[in-house]
């Protein structure tokens, strides 16, 4: 008689040797950034804050009223957040599987063991982590703050129950084409936008979970069928090997073995280029902000988040202050964005037309700032003056100097060129000061027509300046 | 005029060194062939030519007139590269790969066209240029990486491994090109673990260990590669 091995044992015996081998990474790590005696300095520090932010600083009498806002708000919105959650999951079926399963773990599959067993133990660890992490994080939350637990228990529960029943959506979504997962994603915002519209959440949120019981009844039995391994097995890697501390402390950057593409079967994609930049560095671009976009989509969703938390909750002038530093951090990271493109992939070792580069990149910049510009614009609506055009046209054009400010000093690391943009990047600084001043003297918004004017004169200035030097072959 | 100066060349990383103290340079139509050890630093040497690794001490020029810091954005439109796997991109055609090859490197369209075909004929790849990397075999990938970077005409090549996972008819074809770009005057800096097939080609070798220069001159003097720990 053939005994089966245990899939158990192999499983565990994976895990132990990965825990031990990236255990070996970061303490190598930190052997190398951190000396012992800072590390006890750091201890200490860190208890410090801890103690002084969370047990003596009474965080539940301090912030009572707040809280108490929390508390009534996450009782009455509860059938809401019960609607909307599933969205995250169906959002990042785009770009993630539910369940990493990594090149070794595959490989056990094609040995004599079960991958369905294996599939189940990595399904089943995700939920067993959750379970630990909000079986600690609730009762801290209710002693720090004093929240009802059966709130935050209610919670807790909601989470691991969505996590679980979305689990095999997610995974067989992530295999599908992106029609079908925007499709998806459509029904699940119209059902969200139904029941918020007629007010009947409840039902809307009793009919979804309905729907996600049925919908796994249905898909289980067919959980791997059709299944592209070699994409599971290339992110699942990916996600489970990429740890930033290890790459900053070695300097180097991990980078995906192979790359797959939600558009790349596409008929149409597989056309040759218009032999021109544009077509062909606004593809760069594309393929850039594709494999990026869950960065890209974390930047403009809290920027936006923040902008409508502000615009709901706070004053005119807080929202000012919100769209400045919207401005700013949106700019700032595609600066960084544009200079991690040079970076990445084969365009490392190409020569770059910059200037080409970055017009195409402003295209791709002006459709990614397209929600918050629409947020930016009914805010103006809504609080409409006879300078709310000024006001607006005065942030499109410190939009643009900034924009401008933020690639050309990313131009000049990337091509290595000792220029400083100092002198721009505090006018723009003073730009969004005077803006969040213009608040209080909106003629201050007058500005934007003259600041435009030299913008332009400078955006000429610069386009014959850009060096095209003559190359001795 | 030297196609290639490398002076005094340290590379450090992670409070590791390793190039220290490189110093060479090429003529026009050169072949050099950089040898050593896995580990000996050749492909360091190659990546901080092109730029992706930054040296720390040292200068790197090309046709006496570019320096890679100073005119980094010419630099590299005078250098192409090789690299020893492909850097294939998962979401473009082989053909969207030429063409991306071609304009950065500025290539009229009309000499782009007649170089794919040609070459991607002598590489027996025709039929294959609407295809995505994923559906060639490993060979055929290293064909595609090599025709892109044969395509241009820069003053300096660097080869890493030229002959990994390419077959016999392709090896044939891949000197013949290299003969074509050596008359046409094109310094070539190669690493290679086969050395037999590189003294019908280079001039001269470097031969590195540890990251260091262990020797120099031309081909003919160069004898074999020592274990490292008989040196």
């Amino acid at each position: 008689m053939i005994r089966q091995p245990s899939s158990w044992k192999a499983y565990i015996h994976i895990r132990r040797s990965r825990f031990r081998k990236k255990y070996k990474l970061i303490k190598m790590a930190l052997q190398m950034m951190i000396d012992k005696t800072i590390a006890i300095y750091l201890v200490i520090l860190l208890g410090y804050a801890v103690s002084a932010f969370f047990i003596f600083a009474d965080l539940a009498t301090t912030y009572q009223s707040e809280l108490q806002f929390f508390e009534t708000e996450a009782e009455a919105r509860f059938w809401l957040i019960l609607t909307v959650i599933p969205l995250r999951y169906l959002f990042q079926a785009f770009r993630l599987p539910s369940v990493f399963i990594t090149s070794s773990d595959y490989q056990l599959g094609l040995l004599p063991y079960s991958i369905r067993r294996i599939w189940m133990y990595v399904a089943a660890e995700k939920w067993v982590k959750k379970i630990v992490i909000y079986g600690v994080l609730v009762p801290v939350m209710v002693w720090v703050t004093g929240i009802a637990a059966k709130i935050l228990l209610l919670y807790a529960v909601l989470f691991i129950v969505t996590d679980i029943l979305m689990t095999v959506p997610q995974w067989k979504l992530y295999g599908q084409k992106w029609y079908v997962k925007s499709g998806w994603l459509f029904v699940g915002l119209l059902f969200n936008g139904i029941g918020l519209y007629f007010s009947i959440t409840i039902e809307v949120g009793i009919f979804i979970f309905a729907i996600l019981l049925v919908w796994n009844g249905l898909l289980i039995p067919h959980i791997f069928k059709h299944v592209n391994w070699p994409r599971i097995t290339e992110i699942s890697d990916y996600h489970t090997w990429k740890m930033p501390f290890i790459e900053r402390a070695s300097e180097t950057k991990y980078k995906r073995s192979r790359r797959f593409g939600m558009f790349s079967q596409s008929k149409r994609k597989k056309y040759p280029f218009h032999y021109d930049n544009h077509s062909i560095y606004s593809r760069m671009w594309q393929l850039y902000f594709r494999n990026n976009l869950e960065h890209a989509f974390k930047l403009v969703g809290a920027l936006l988040v923040m902008l409508v938390m502000v615009r709901l909750f706070w004053t005119a002038f807080a929202m000012f202050i919100a769209i400045a530093l919207a401005l700013h951090i949106f700019f700032v990271t595609a600066g960084t964005f544009f200079r991690d493109r040079f970076r990445t992939d084969l365009l490392e070792v190409l020569p770059w037309d910059l200037f080409t580069y970055k017009q195409a990149y402003m295209r791709w910049m002006l459709i990614g700032s397209v929600p918050l510009v629409l947020t930016i614009f009914f805010h103006f609506v809504f609080h409409f003056t006879w300078w709310a055009p000024f006001q607006l046209l005065f942030i499109a054009v410190i939009a643009i100097f900034i924009a401008n400010q933020r690639l050309d000093a990313s131009i000049a690391v990337i091509s290595k060129s000792n220029t400083t943009s100092l002198g721009k990047e505090m006018a723009s600084y003073i730009l969004l000061g005077i803006f969040i001043v213009s608040y209080f003297y909106p003629f201050l918004s007058l500005l934007a027509p003259i600041i435009l004017v030299i913008q332009l004169r400078k955006l000429r200035e610069n386009r014959m300046e850009i060096p095209v030097e003559h190359i001795h072959m | 005029m030297k196609v290639l100066q490398v002076e005094n060349v340290t590379v450090n990383m992670n409070q590791r060194t390793l190039l220290q103290d490189i110093s060479f340079d090429m003529e026009p139509g050169e072949v050099t062939a950089l040898v050593g050890h896995n580990g000996a630093g050749k492909s360091t040497m190659m990546k901080t030519i092109m730029g992706m690794y930054e040296y720390t001490k040292g200068d790197i020029m090309i046709n006496e007139a570019y320096h890679q810091h100073k005119s980094f954005i010419t630099f590299k439109q005078l250098v192409s590269y090789l690299p020893e796997e492909p850097l294939l991109l998962t979401e473009l055609t082989v053909m969207q790969h030429f063409q991306l090859y071609g304009k950065s490197y500025q290539i009229a369209e009309n000499k782009l066209h007649d170089l794919i075909e040609e070459y991607t004929v002598g590489f027996d790849l025709q039929g294959k240029l609407d295809e995505y990397p994923e559906a060639l075999s490993k060979g055929m990938r290293q064909k595609v990486q090599t025709i892109c970077s044969f395509l241009l005409d820069t003053p300096l090549l660097l080869i890493d491994e030229p002959f990994m996972g390419l077959d016999i008819f392709a090896v044939d074809y891949f000197e013949a090109l290299l003969k074509r770009k050596m008359e046409q005057g094109t310094s070539i800096l190669i690493t290679t673990h086969q050395l037999d097939r590189m003294k019908d080609f280079a001039s001269s070798f470097i031969l590195l260990q540890h990251g260091v220069i262990k020797n120099k001159g031309p081909i003919e003097a160069f004898e074999t590669i020592t274990r490292t720990s008989e040196s």
